[in-house]
């Protein structure tokens, strides 16, 4: 009974067109946001253990991330609607859904855990061997070719950065708090001069995180 | 980058200036090609910072929208209530779930589907005895090499099929019966291997069929190798499946990120 209820009650819930998702982010209506947070997390959990597997914590990191990635990429039209038909690279009309783009962003953001937290290489010939494999895909699904690109791969080097540095900048640049604020709120600094040189090494750092990524991804 | 400018960056981007300063600003940032880089790329920061923190916090008020399954269940049964839902507590429309007991007319919304599915069922017979293909057609289908013969004449016939009752098998957590009929793949895919590396060496001409060959078997060891270690890991022999997954975690294949992951996981 509990099953048969649950199964009608499933049919009934609301799921919109690959196209709805796309317009209604892009517009930012927060409905289709909150619905597209939904449809993805559902999906997500569904089937990531056809694509990887990692414990409970690193999962919902891995999902949150790619759907940053994914929102990120609709609002700065990357993944676009012309012509009542989704777009995405180049142009080139979307051969699958929304939601397999989006699981193939996931295995990337798996790959980049995996690469931080998994594998320590020693061995020069296998990493490299990694990275090629790497490249491609990082090329096609996450770094296009565009003005938006640095902006894609500074955000992405804000989800890698020390918890110290995230938090100094958020608290700066989102917050727009001070540094008299910032210090106090922190209590980890002696000084402010301490707090101000630690903020400028954490954005020397983004700055060059993100130069290496630009230079190994897209100038190969 | 230069500490000295950062400050009157920031002050600049996060309208801390006055008038004059903003002027005095622009312009030096119009002359001196360094500073302006290093405004651009903090204004790329400040908008990156922005831009994710908003998500981040959208995304923490929507975390409860899906309740997972064994979650509703065990919060069900704790309640005491009956779950009637998707498991979203969230409606973007009035139609998604909230958390409410049965009323009549979800009892009547039920008997509409069931009835529904009753009509779907019986047109499908219908459809399926008007359209089944007859029984030599299905066991010429049965067959059917689902790879290309092989250069050397084997035909295999280790396709998806035998594999998905494989895979039957350990869904029903029939791991010994499973685990053999494996390495019994796996012994006979290797033979094949070495054959196919045999006659490499030996022939000049058709290397690419062959190494089509040789390819398409790597990747049904990759995956045999791959349901293998789920069977080992069902018998709870999880060093020997470490040891099978060590060999293929660095294949190209999507089995490989699995095997890769799962490797991970098991130590």
């Amino acid at each position: 009974m509990y099953c048969i209820t649950m199964a009608v009650t499933r049919l009934n819930a609301k799921t919109y067109s690959d196209v709805a998702y796309v317009e209604g982010v892009f517009r930012r209506d927060p409905m289709m946001e909150r619905a597209l947070h939904y449809h993805c997390k559902r999906y997500f959990d569904e089937n990531y253990k056809g694509v990887f597997f990692v414990g409970n914590e690193h999962k919902d990191e891995i999902f949150q991330e790619a759907f940053i990635t994914l929102w990120e990429k609709i609002m700065n039209k990357m993944i676009y609607v012309e012509d009542g038909e989704l777009k995405g690279k180049d142009g080139d009309a979307f051969s699958g859904k929304l939601t397999t783009f989006f699981m193939s962003i996931a295995r990337l953001k798996y790959l980049e855990w995996a690469r931080e937290n998994l594998h320590r290489y020693t061995d020069e010939e296998e990493e490299r061997r990694r990275r090629e494999q790497e490249i491609e895909m990082f090329k096609t699904l996450l770094y296009d070719s565009n003005d938006e690109t640095m902006l894609e791969i500074i955000a992405d080097c804000i989800s890698k950065m020390s918890k110290q540095c995230n938090q100094i900048l958020t608290m700066f640049y989102y917050e727009e708090k001070t540094l008299d604020d910032i210090m106090v709120e922190l209590r980890t600094f002696e000084s402010k001069n301490a707090l101000k040189t630690r903020k400028y090494k954490c954005m020397e750092e983004l700055r060059k995180s993100a130069k290496s990524i630009y230079r190994r991804y897209l100038n190969g | 980058m230069k500490i000295e400018f950062q400050d009157r960056i920031d002050d600049y981007l996060l309208g801390r200036m006055s008038d004059e300063e903003r002027n005095n600003f622009e312009s030096d940032a119009t002359a001196d090609a360094e500073l302006k880089e290093q405004l651009q790329f903090t204004e790329t920061v400040q908008q990156a910072t922005k831009s994710r923190n908003e998500k981040l916090a959208a995304m923490e008020e929507w975390k409860d929208d899906y309740v997972w399954e064994d979650e509703r269940v065990a919060a069900a049964s704790a309640a005491e209530y009956l779950p009637t839902g998707s498991g979203c507590n969230y409606c973007p429309t009035p139609t998604m779930e909230s958390r409410r007991v049965a009323t009549s007319s979800t009892f009547k919304k039920m008997l509409y589907w069931v009835s529904g599915i009753a009509a779907i069922l019986v047109v499908g017979v219908f459809v399926f005895n008007v359209y089944r293909p007859s029984s030599h057609e299905i066991a010429m289908e049965a067959a059917r090499p689902t790879e290309a013969p092989s250069k050397n004449g084997n035909v295999s016939f280790r396709g998806r099929s035998h594999d998905m009752d494989i895979e039957s098998q350990l869904a029903m957590g029939d791991y010994s019966k499973a685990l053999a009929r494996l390495e019994k793949n796996e012994a006979d895919i290797r033979a094949d291997l070495m054959l196919i590396d045999r006659e490499l060496h030996s022939r000049g001409d058709g290397r690419e069929d062959a190494m089509k060959d040789k390819d398409s078997l790597e990747t049904n060891l990759v995956r045999v190798l791959y349901l293998k270690a789920q069977a080992l890991i069902g018998l709870d022999q999880k060093d020997e499946a470490r040891v099978v997954l060590d060999e293929i975690r660095h294949s190209r294949s999507d089995y490989g990120i699995k095997a890769d992951s799962l490797f991970h996981l098991l130590q």
